[in-house]
């Protein structure tokens, strides 16, 4: 059975990283994935063409290049490797993991938080060092979502967990409890 | 009537006294796969096995496949309005269903919702559908019987409170028949019936439902349906929440039988399941775990101890054969599973003989013990009897001449095929068959024409009902045959009385 994306993204990502660390790049290696992750995203049509087989080799290895060009040797063989093995549609799946790896090593979360009405600086403050706290994490940062369906309070999220102290869900246990008796 | 707003303000009040703004923790995934009753998330690193989860469209599903990357979901309810990136969160419980007395007479789905337009039903108690059976200590040997109302069961495959037998047949041979009469001949036993119908059409369902009311059967009757229309993890789920809905009556030391009609549906459906969540097929495509499905769930029926108050959950599973195979792979495990099986045969169906009951292949391991010890003593020779009839029946066909002896033999199992055979939906009292087999043992009915035997079945039972229910009562309190000749010298006084058909029209 093949692989599945998730099992290949993961084994690739903990490869490079383990690297980087023997090799005390982490740092390096770590600046170089975020900014090969913006260009992804910045070209969106760069990975069709890299995974196109109507294009002969010699004209991808020339993308390929320019590609690697400004790259540190690990990040360089990394996109060889995944070009050769024809892995080049995990890529980004790759760059997430090793992201996530790097950030689980240093103690780094990512949150999102939901509220009615835009936050305050310090109000984004003290929920951060809060929900930090909450989670276990040194860092936290925290991207701002505001919807005004929510009615009112805060909802925040990282990875798998919610923590949701809307106004909205506060009114829809006070229907199911009325409804139930 | 006016509205009182104190008195409104004053209930409202009282019901929202348990509400407390507390924040509400989650885990959730993602839903990255959904169709076919099936869906996939990612995330969810800590759902347990069958953990109920929650979707955003408020169906419910239940956590089947734990893998690296994902969780295989299956959806209970519908999942026509799930999208792709919908989150799906954790309930933390196990799925459970309502039980209890406010059960009893009422049609309900796999999830134990009402569906028959009589409103909700007031319970509190839940019980978790998959369930531990009980123990080697927390049971015991069956004793008492469960009659069943049918005079060929009752005599040749006794049914024992807490047992499994297995009702197998192709279709249309009167399975689910065998199943009904039994319900209703539960009135008064002090017996706690549950029919569970799986992928059955929801008009054969309604009309077994009408069947039943009309005999009264649904005051002691709960109908748990999934049919053909809901997604397959409902029809896989049926028999489980059938049986926690007996258990909870089991436990209370109650009695209860519970129909699972029938399984070969329930492993159909799980088998889609299953390739759906791409386990690896086995054996005609069904799952690895296919016979632990069904031995989990018919090991759940029992004879509890005295000290966990005596109670009985006797399973009757129905299986459906193709042209009278039973070595397909459902069939046998099912049948190794079970404390033996009542084979309904097509061929005798067709012949007339209802309840197509094949003698030979049909056999019940421990319901023995538990007959009455009248029928015992007057069913003893009954299957020996119906065997050689059947080896000299296709003997004689060659026309030859055949000595007194064989005649009398072939005569005699001639009358007990014909005693044998029932109407739907009329279930004989045990004194009664008690009382037709003594007469067909002692010889009273090898004078009677064949074709007169069942006339002289109501008209015995009518007789005795007049002139001696004393008899038929001290069989039916003590499980004893009256002593001496009583029983015989009735049976000649009514047979001085009964005109055979031949004579009464020579007579007019």
């Amino acid at each position: 059975m093949a692989l599945d994306k998730a099992t290949i993204g993961t084994r690739y990502a903990t490869a490079l990283f383990q690297l980087a660390q023997e090799q005390q790049q982490l740092e390096t290696v770590y600046a170089d994935v975020v900014a090969l992750q913006q260009v992804l995203t910045a070209t969106p049509t760069l990975m069709q063409v890299l995974a196109d087989p109507t294009l002969a080799q010699a004209q991808k290895a020339g993308l390929l290049t320019t590609l690697k060009q400004q790259a540190v040797p690990l990040i360089q063989n990394l996109i060889q490797m995944v070009f050769d093995y024809g892995r080049t549609t995990e890529l980004p799946l790759i760059l997430t993991d090793f992201v996530k790896l790097y950030d689980h090593s240093k103690g780094i979360a990512h949150a999102t938080v939901t509220t009615a009405v835009p936050l305050a600086a310090d109000q984004k403050q003290k929920l951060a060092d809060q929900f930090a706290a909450r989670i276990g994490a040194q860092q936290l940062t925290l991207a701002e979502q505001v919807d005004p369906a929510i009615i009112g309070g805060v909802i925040m999220q990282a990875d798998d967990l919610i923590v949701d102290g809307s106004v909205r869900r506060g009114l829809a246990a006070v229907k199911q409890l009325l409804l139930k008796k | 009537m006016s509205i009182k707003a104190e008195e409104i303000s004053s209930l409202i009040k009282q019901q929202l006294d348990d509400y407390s703004n507390d924040l509400a923790v989650e885990e959730v995934g993602t839903v990255t796969y959904v169709g076919d009753g099936i869906a996939r998330a990612h995330g969810l690193d800590n759902a347990m096995a069958n953990e109920l989860l929650e979707f955003e469209n408020g169906s419910y599903g239940m956590a089947q496949n734990l893998e690296a990357n994902d969780v295989g979901i299956i959806i209970m309810g519908s999942f026509d309005d799930i999208r792709e990136g919908d989150t799906v969160k954790r309930t933390g419980r196990i799925m459970e269903v309502p039980v209890g007395d406010a059960m009893i007479g009422r049609v309900v789905n796999p999830l134990g919702q009402a569906i028959d337009g009589l409103g909700e039903m007031k319970t509190d108690t839940t019980r978790p559908i998959e369930f531990k059976a009980p123990g080697v200590m927390q049971r015991q040997s069956v004793s008492e019987p469960l009659q069943t109302g049918l005079k060929a069961i009752d005599s040749l495959v006794p049914i024992g409170r807490g047992q499994r037998e297995l009702i197998i047949g192709d279709r249309k041979t009167g399975k689910t028949s065998v199943a009904i009469d039994t319900i209703i001949n539960q009135k008064d036993q002090d017996m706690i019936c549950i029919y569970v119908a799986i992928g059955q059409k929801d008009s054969t369902v309604r009309s077994q439902v009408e069947a039943l009311k009309k005999y009264g059967a649904m005051d002691y009757t709960i109908v748990v349906t999934a049919g053909p229309s809901e997604p397959a993890p409902m029809l896989y789920l049926a028999p489980y929440a059938g049986a926690a809905m007996g258990e909870y009556f089991m436990y209370n030391g109650k009695h209860v039988l519970i129909i699972y009609d029938d399984l070969t549906k329930q492993a159909a459906a799980y088998r889609e399941i299953s390739l759906l969540l791409r386990r690896p097929p086995g054996r005609e495509a069904y799952p690895g775990d296919i016979f632990y499905t069904h031995s989990r769930l018919l090991e759940r029926a029992a004879k509890l101890s005295d000290k966990l108050g005596g109670g009985s959950m006797t399973a009757l599973p129905v299986i459906e054969t193709q042209a009278g195979d039973i070595s397909a792979y459902i069939p046998t495990n099912v049948i190794s599973i079970t404390d033996g099986q009542i084979f309904l045969d097509s061929d005798l169906f067709y012949s007339g003989t209802r309840p197509a009951i094949d003698a030979g292949a049909s056999v019940s391991r421990v319901g023995g013990d538990a007959q009455i010890k009248a029928m015992k003593k007057v069913a003893g020779t009954l299957r020996v009897d119906l065997a050689s009839y059947r080896e000299l029946e296709s003997f004689s066909q060659f026309g030859s001449d055949l000595d007194a002896a064989t005649q009398a033999k072939l005569n005699r199992g001639r009358r007990t095929v014909e005693v044998l055979k029932q109407p739907v939906h009329k279930p004989l009292p045990v004194e009664k068959q008690v009382l037709i087999l003594y007469a067909l043992r002692q010889g009273f009915l090898d004078s009677v024409p064949v074709s007169d035997i069942l006339r002289y079945e109501s008209e015995v039972a009518d007789y005795f009902d007049a002139k001696y229910s004393d008899l038929l009562k001290q069989i039916a309190t003590t499980g004893q045959l009256p002593d001496g000749d009583k029983f015989d010298n009735a049976l000649k006084e009514f047979a001085k009385v009964f005109k055979t058909s031949a004579t009464a029209t020579a007579n007019k």
